[in-house]
């Protein structure tokens, strides 16, 4: 199918399913969900006390580190929609659904391994074999649940998997590049949502990228924004403690709320600016007066 | 154990560390290197106050081996030292590490603040702490014998993600590891 715009409205890489679509804090419901689970996921590697390993490829120890950190995770992004926004325009549906079906593939099998990990140091100690099998079980089952008919446990696994992801992210980053790569990637979202390949691709219709986005009564979301807002709850309650994530994550829910507000006019906004900048702000206040 | 035979290791105190488990390490290393000679220095090193991250709230291992080194390498007097801090360590790249070593060289550390089992939520347990300091410390020790990690996860050179692995492992090397060792110094 050629690329086209669908006539449905978008917050995002959010955006509405309805014209008449009002804000309301119901909405809010999906990424409660998501952010509950990001936490849970954060404590969890928290509480196992595991060696974790930095994945930015610049060190934070020199002063350049951080900010090529999130030039990196900016160009990530970037080619990763670019990439998709040209196989779109070219209707190749099938090299998309193997492109996206073998990253959320490794992504689910891969997190599970971590967590399954996690959890085996915390509670009942498992043997590596067992980590495998069980992680193996999940990624089919995820691939079932979103390859298969789109339905409400579709959307349920992506909310696990932005909180997963999320939360690994902000375990194995320092902070100011967690910051950095944050604000970057905030930046760029509002271009891009509007100028760059992100909108585009929401126009065409983010249902179509099966795994990569949720719809919730009417507004629909990316999987990199859950991700993203995960990311930060999880790296405050890591690195800073309890107030400072809960702190965040008030701010997220107002800068999400805000952002249905924007939606109601403008049909298509940007999920990252507003939350991530109100749940950093409120999230260092938060650090500093504790 | 002809490996052990012209060992002298030296347990060096850096920054404040209870003397109690040092005695104890001591103890428990002649355990695990026979014939090797093994005594505290007398000498306490000071925390290298530049590798202190205030943002982590962690020392820099590789500057504390920077010391160690430094130590072992101008005294002389021993084959080997293992300098034991009692704070939180890392290294750029990992969020925490239980020890640092040359391998193969002279100098070596463990940190005890991760091996307590107060740590990890648990009751005060002094015998669990000695002996997860002792498998740190012969850990290391085998790194500057100039092992790596073993994939026997009872040998005590298998590497530990998390405590879970070094109250698994043992603190003694498993055959192959102890004939490497054997092979190198021969």
């Amino acid at each position: 199918m050629p690329f086209e715009d669908s006539d449905e409205p978008r917050l995002g890489l959010v955006g509405l399913l309805d014209e008449n679509f009002r804000a309301e804090l119901v909405h809010l419901v999906p990424i409660t969900i998501s952010l509950l689970f990001g936490v849970s996921y954060a404590y969890l590697l928290k509480a196992s006390e595991m060696q974790l390993f930095e994945i930015t490829p610049f060190s934070e120890e020199s002063s350049t580190g951080p900010v090529g950190n999130a030039l990196y995770f900016v160009l990530l992004v970037c080619c990763g929609a670019l990439t998709l926004f040209f196989l779109l325009k070219r209707g190749n549906f099938r090299l998309i659904a193997l492109i996206t079906g073998f990253a959320l593939a490794s992504a689910v099998f891969l997190l599970s391994m971590v967590y399954f990990y996690a959890f085996s140091r915390v509670f009942i100690p498992l043997p590596t074999e067992a980590l495998v099998v069980l992680s193996a079980a999940i990624t089919v089952f995820a691939g079932y649940v979103l390859w298969g008919r789109r339905s409400r446990l579709g959307d349920f696994v992506v909310l696990l998997l932005g909180g997963a992801l999320g939360a690994l992210l902000g375990a194995c980053i320092q902070t100011l590049s967690t910051v950095l790569i944050l604000c970057f990637l905030a930046v760029y979202d509002a271009f891009a949502v509007y100028r760059g390949p992100v909108g585009k691709i929401a126009h065409a219709g983010l249902e179509k990228l099966k795994g990569l986005s949720f719809s919730f009564k009417d507004i629909q979301m990316g999987l990199g924004d859950l991700t993203f807002y995960s990311m930060l709850v999880g790296h405050m309650l890591l690195y800073f403690g309890f107030f400072p994530c809960l702190a965040s994550m008030m701010g997220v829910f107002i800068g999400c709320f805000l952002a249905f507000k924007m939606l109601e006019r403008e049909g298509i906004f940007p999920g990252l600016p507003i939350p991530i900048f109100l749940g950093l702000a409120l999230g260092f206040l938060a650090a500093f007066a504790v | 154990m002809r490996f052990n035979a012209t060992m002298k290791i030296g347990i060096l105190q850096i920054g404040k560390t209870s003397t109690d488990v040092l005695d104890r390490l001591r103890e428990n290393l002649k355990t695990s290197f026979p014939e090797a000679q093994c005594q505290l220095v007398s000498d306490v090193l000071a925390l290298p106050t530049q590798a202190f991250d205030s943002m982590r709230r962690q020392y820099r291992s590789d500057m504390i081996l920077a010391l160690v080194k430094d130590y072992a390498y101008k005294t002389k007097v021993f084959s080997h030292v293992l300098g034991v801090v009692d704070v939180d360590i890392y290294v750029p790249g990992l969020n925490f590490v239980f020890g640092e070593a040359e391998c193969p060289g002279k100098a070596a550390i463990i940190s005890l603040w991760r091996l307590r089992p107060e740590f990890y939520g648990k009751p005060p347990n002094f015998e669990v702490f000695v002996e997860r300091a002792t498998k740190e410390a012969v850990h290391e020790l085998g790194h500057t014998l100039g092992l790596g990690h073993c994939a026997n996860p009872f040998c005590v050179m298998y590497f530990s993600n998390s405590i879970f692995e070094t109250d698994r492992k043992k603190n003694l090397f498993c055959n192959r590891c102890r004939s490497k060792i054997q092979m190198s110094l021969v």
